[in-house]
């Protein structure tokens, strides 16, 4: 493991080797990136998919009939999920860097994990370290209701904040992070997110 | 009528019943992007005052965080910047997880915000 490895959060990287997974690989200068915000959501319908057949399989597997309901809201928010590391790690990658981001998802029997690993500048890191301490540092209900209340003043803010404070606080995940130096290439950093859903 | 469309979704503003239904998928890139739809139901809104407006997301089957991002915006608008005389109704399913948590975190921000939950 490289000297400067940091982790925060619930990142425990046992769960990454365990269990039946499943992994897409995106390259930032492989098309517009317009074309490849279009193809977030297509992703993540596909993981979504992939998951919701597993979870039916595993519940009649356990002779218990889910309920339509319950798989479809499972689904949502898998969907949710995903699309919000997508759109993350679109928005924060080092486009120059020509690092592959990637979005894993694992099956576990009680949870399911996701885990994007995306490269960025080291200054976008350091920011984004600072959001995140911030996280771990509030109440995230009080944090998301304050961060909705300020971005509705705030005119052409892109980003809102509020993607991960929303998996917290509607979908009750669990996240962590890992920041790595990337000695590939100078001046970037690798930057992986951990989300943990129950299921 | 007043509607913004695309392949994937749709938002139809008609006046006489002071209703917007919300169709589709909305994965839209931040909030200048969905700057058209925000100015509909701003626009919605101010016509409307002092009435009744409806918003029925029903047939809304997804909402990225800019999208909630966008929804917060509105609401923040009746409630807080523009304090509009509104009597604000959002519609969605019972049984849909995702809809019912933005309608109790919009009324955390509008607590006047009425919220019906339909039945299949």
């Amino acid at each position: 493991m490289p000297e400067n490895t940091r982790f925060f959060g619930d990142f425990e990287e046992s769960t990454l080797k365990q269990g039946e997974s499943l992994t897409m690989v995106f390259s930032p200068g492989h098309s517009p990136l317009k074309r490849r915000w279009e193809n977030n959501g297509l992703s993540a319908d596909f993981i979504a998919d992939y998951f919701k057949n597993f979870y039916i399989s595993r519940q009649q597997e356990k002779d218990q009939n889910s309920d339509d309901y319950t798989a479809e809201n499972l689904r949502d928010a898998v969907k949710y999920v995903a699309n919000e590391l997508l759109e993350n790690s679109m928005k924060f990658q080092d486009v120059s860097a020509s690092f592959t981001a990637q979005i894993t998802l694992l099956l576990h029997t009680d949870r399911l994990v996701f885990c994007v690993t995306n490269g960025v500048k080291q200054t976008q890191a350091d920011v984004f370290l600072q959001y995140v301490e911030k996280l771990l540092s509030h109440d995230p209900h009080e944090l998301y209701l304050e961060t909705m209340r300020r971005s509705a003043r705030d005119e052409n803010k892109g980003h809102s904040g509020l993607g991960l404070l929303s998996m917290i606080c509607d979908y009750s995940a669990k996240l962590g992070w890992k920041f790595e130096d990337n000695p590939a290439i100078p001046g970037t950093a690798i930057v992986s997110t951990l989300v943990t859903l129950a299921t | 009528m007043q509607q913004i469309k695309d392949e994937k979704y749709q938002i139809s503003y008609d006046a006489e019943s002071a209703t917007i239904c919300f169709e589709g998928a909305l994965l839209l890139n931040g909030a200048p992007a969905y700057a058209p739809i925000l100015h509909l139901l701003q626009e919605a809104a101010e016509e409307q005052a002092p009435k009744c407006l409806t918003v029925d997301i029903r047939a809304l089957k997804f909402l990225n965080s800019s999208g909630i991002n966008m929804m917060t915006k509105f609401v923040m608008y009746i409630s807080d910047i523009k304090a509009l005389e509104l009597e604000l109704v959002f519609v969605a399913w019972s049984h849909v997880a995702w809809q019912e948590k933005l309608t109790i975190n919009l009324t955390r921000l509008m607590p006047t915000l009425q919220t019906r939950l339909e039945q299949e």
